[in-house]
């Protein structure tokens, strides 16, 4: 008893969101990924918990060559830091079962096949140290610590973004900031089950948001397209299903996080339809089309235009936002348009900060960053309303039909650089974690 | 009526996933991911291979896997699996008769042509055989008698394995085939629920060449089905002790009797052993003919010339010379992890070795091993660093540096003399290919008088000497 008190661990608050399971057992030592691999295919109750009935499906070939066959924590009972369910012997990451300072938050990303989920949880699980298109960054103040495995992956395996084939991962981190800890625990669903099993998906996703105290948040990555592709998966019925059942079980207890990380805004383009909507309603409009019709990848040249929208409050880009709200006829290409100018609106955030030289987390609570991103945010709520009108409507579902309903939208996308493909305010879901967690205290 | 077969496709389509595309169910496609995920998709291993697995613990599957590039759909890990999902009581024995059919039909009307095929038990044509088959196959008998519980592995290193090794291993090896599954050719074990018995692995290493029983020889493309379906019951029959047998061990150094006669006598278990195998390659005498000369002709002319060139009608007999010289010079030019190898005599040109009196108090880990590396790998050696005054044409070299296989070891060979009969001024080219062409037999047949040519060619430790002379 002592010792559980010791590591932090209380039976109450232990629980595996795949098969439901209180209870947990330290484990002891290390074997080889493919050591791992072919015990846990033998294991009919770790199979069937993360709903992977074949066996254990391996990293793609191309990966292997960079990664090895790593160590991962044994199935034998002993005493090291790791712990497995008692029940369906799965790898539970301390956010799972520790207790302590941390404030606990759990966060389950949906969505479509190929829209991005593990790549964007991992920009909140391990973000990127240099990565020129963040809001805040990072520093020894502000960081974002991984649990190193992802049973039966590693985050440094994931971090190479391919495909998952495992049904179910568990994954967790913890953020320190400033002002305390988040304990951050994950569940990582593939694509292709939102199409198959809801009903099994939506079991797990309850008992990882509700098993256990704080606050949960249910997010849908959701990929702009021309062509909506979310028509083959069940995407928005298990999200209805699951919001609704989990605001029931809430019982006002807590509320439910509900978002949409909308990824890919890197692939609207700037048209000549969003160029006059702008010059019919918004005045003046003049630096918005400038940087609408600028390279995203050389954003240097349009600073000026970028102070001038900053100057009296970040007045043209209120203006903006009221007309995209106020204009319920936008043309899906007008939309599109518009996408592309917050896709460089977010660009520019980022490389005034780095041009400027001036602490990131200082201009984001202190500097009016806070509010810029803000007004972003919520022009791409509104932008993905109109853009969503035609898909199915998800968002209406998001609000439950109350327009006041708390949800929002987490505009990002991608840069080609020298180096990578970076991602844009990628950072955004660690932001609103650390806000989220400060909020439920 | 219900069909005793369904045809499955499952591929990644762009906006679904891993979905079958016809046949099937996604649970079916999930199971298979633990197969599919993680295969080569680069050259030269891109086009897959054979499985035969039970997803979900219901109908067998027998198909074709491959991995999918990730420039196509621009994700990594993509794969595709085509094939036929068959009820238990259809006899697949069938299917390496027809996996040319297999691998190209991804259509419902010709995967459906070859579920017609497969219950008729109509192979279209035997595959190809690997010559590691009957070493791989020995490995994996030897494995089961073992009790060695660890994966089976059919080792890999040619694409060419994929078709002329693993459906061989399927019909042949230790598992009955109705029961074997077997993974797709991978770099890593497969992790699977009901777990393969077979998984090729890429780039496992082979196990030390074997001698071989002779009726291994009978395999060839033209054998039937029934006969090696037959053949294959014979190596599982519990009561052949042929694989089993403390003998088999000592195949690397023995050589298998071709005939009764030559069967030890006293060892009634090697006779019977004989007389089952003799009755199963009955069939396939005239094939087993036809190969034996194969093997045997080359050779076979090289002494008919020798003889004839050098009016010799002595039999060649064991090497009388005293091979303690000539094994210090070998010593001294090669380095100490050499040295103890190179203390054995190894095989010479006919496959056979040469006992020496004192060979049987020296004996190292790698030589017990294998027998044939010590004087291929000096010779080896020897071409990647050159000789003064030849040229080692680019394939020799790529051949030395490589892991050679059965006809690499003769061309190595033959380099080697071609190395030492330049030296010797015999012949005029300086240009090294290994092959045993006109200039090497005219060669042989000009200065065939040459009291050592015999010796040349059958005693590699000499051979070795002459290679090094400068």
């Amino acid at each position: 008893m002592a010792l559980k008190e010791f590591f932090g661990i209380s039976n109450k608050d232990i629980q595996c969101p795949l098969c439901g399971s209180r209870e947990s057992w330290a484990t002891e030592g290390f074997v080889t990924f493919d050591e791992l691999r072919v015990a846990l295919a033998a294991l009919p109750g770790w199979r069937a918990a993360h709903g992977s009935s074949g066996g254990v499906a391996d990293i793609p070939s191309q990966i292997r060559q960079h990664t090895g066959s790593p160590q991962m924590p044994s199935l034998t009972q002993g005493s090291s830091e790791h712990r497995r369910c008692a029940t369906c012997r799965s790898l539970l990451p301390p956010q799972f079962w520790r207790s302590g300072v941390a404030q606990p938050l759990a966060i389950t990303v949906t969505g479509a096949v190929g829209h991005g989920k593990t790549t964007w949880l991992m920009s909140l699980l391990a973000p990127p140290r240099l990565s020129r298109y963040g809001i805040i960054g990072f520093n020894e103040h502000h960081t974002v610590q991984p649990y190193d495995f992802v049973e039966p992956y590693t985050i440094s395996m994931l971090e190479w973004e391919f495909r998952s084939a495992m049904p179910f991962l568990l994954m967790g981190c913890t953020i320190h900031h400033p002002e305390g800890l988040v304990d951050v625990r994950t569940l990582d669903i593939k694509g292709e089950m939102f199409a198959t099993n809801t009903e099994d998906v939506s079991k797990r996703i309850e008992s990882h948001l509700l098993g256990r105290r704080g606050g949960g948040g249910l997010l849908v990555i959701e990929k702009f397209s021309k062509d909506g592709d979310r028509a083959a998966t069940n995407i928005a019925g298990t999200y209805l299903r699951l919001s609704t059942r989990i605001k029931e079980r809430l019982h006002g207890r807590s509320t439910l996080w509900k978002g949409i990380i909308w990824t890919f805004l890197d692939s609207a383009a700037w048209n000549d339809a969003a160029e006059s909507w702008l010059h019919r309603m918004v005045v003046p409009s003049g630096a918005l089309i400038a940087i609408g019709r600028g390279k995203a990848d050389a954003m240097g040249p349009l600073a000026a235009n970028y102070e001038e929208i900053r100057q009296n409050n970040d007045g043209v880009l209120i203006s903006l936002l009221k007309a995209v709200r106020g204009d319920e006829d936008m043309d899906p290409d007008e939309v599109e348009g518009v996408i592309a100018l917050l896709f460089r609106l977010q660009l520019l955030y980022s490389s005034y900060v780095a041009r400027k030289r001036v602490n990131r987390l200082d201009y984001f609570y202190r500097g009016g960053g806070q509010r810029y991103v803000t007004i972003c945010q919520e022009l791409a709520k509104q932008l993905y309303m109109h853009w969503d009108a035609d898909l199915g409507g998800l968002s209406t579902i998001l609000t439950g039909g109350d327009e006041d309903d708390d949800w929002q939208v987490l505009p990002c996308g991608r840069l080609a650089s020298p180096q990578a493909n970076e991602s844009v305010w990628s950072d955004q879901i660690v932001i609103e974690a650390i806000s989220r967690a400060s909020r439920l205290r | 009526m219900r069909k005793k077969y369904e045809a499955l496709h499952v591929t990644y389509v762009q906006h679904q996933g891993q979905v079958p595309t016809f046949g099937g169910s996604p649970e079916i496609a999930n199971a298979l991911e633990s197969l599919g995920t993680g295969m080569e998709v680069s050259s030269p291993w891109e086009r897959g291979g054979p499985i035969v697995w039970r997803p979900l613990n219901e109908r067998r599957f027998v198909g074709w896997m491959q991995g999918i590039q990730t420039s196509v759909f621009g994700r990594q890990g993509a794969w595709e699996c085509r094939g036929l999902l068959v009820d238990d009581d259809v006899d697949i024995s069938a299917w390496p008769w027809l996996l040319k059919k297999m691998r190209q039909s991804n259509t419902e009307g010709s995967l459906d042509e070859l579920g017609q095929l497969l219950l008729k038990r109509q192979g279209e044509v035997a595959p190809d055989q690997a010559s590691e088959l009957a070493t791989v196959l020995t490995a994996l008998y030897r494995q089961r008698r073992a009790g060695d519980s660890s994966p089976m592995t059919i080792p890999m290193d040619i694409p060419m394995h994929t078709t002329a090794l693993l459906p061989w291993v399927w019909l042949l090896g230790p598992f009955d085939p109705q029961q074997a599954y077997l993974g797709p050719p991978r770099r890593t074990l497969a992790a699977t629920s009901p777990a393969l018995v077979y998984h090729p692995t890429i780039g496992a290493p082979f196990t030390p060449a074997i001698q071989l029983p002779s009726f291994m020889d009978s395999l060839k493309k033209q054998m039937t089905l029934e006969s090696a379906i037959q053949l294959g019951k014979y190596f599982r029959d519990p009561k052949t002790k042929w694989w089993g047998s403390p003998q088999v061990a000592e195949l690397p150094q023995r050589q298998v009797p071709l005939s009764r006669e030559d069967a030890p006598a006293d060892k009634e278990e090697k006779a019977r052993a004989y007389d089952g195998v003799s009755r199963y390659t009955k069939l396939l005498a005239p094939l087993r003919a036809k190969r034996h000369w194969l093997r045997v002709l080359p050779w076979a002319l090289v002494i008919f010339l020798l003889l004839y060139i050098t009016q010799l009608l002595r039999p060649i007999g064991p090497i009388r010379d005293d091979i303690t010289d000539i094994r210090n010079t070998v010593h001294s030019a090669s380095s100490p992890l050499r040295k103890t190898a190179a203390a054995k005599s190894a095989l010479g040109l006919s496959g056979q070795a040469t006992p020496t009196a004192t060979e049987s108090a020296i004996t190292t880990s790698s030589v017990t091993a294998n027998p044939t590396q010590p004087a291929l790998d000096i010779i080896r050696e020897t071409i990647t660093r050159g000789v003064p005054g030849v040229t080692f044409s680019d394939q020799m070299k790529k051949m030395a540096k490589g892991k050679p296989n059965v006809s690499d070891s003769a061309r190595l060979h033959i380099a080697a003399l071609q190395t030492v009969f330049f030296k010797r001024n015999w012949t005029t080219d300086p240009k090294i290919d290994g092959i045993a062409g006109n200039g090497f037999f005219a060669a042989m047949k000009n200065r065939g008088s040459a009291d050592d040519l015999v010796r040349l060619l059958t005693d590699d430790q000499y051979l070795l000497v002459e290679l090094q002379k400068r």
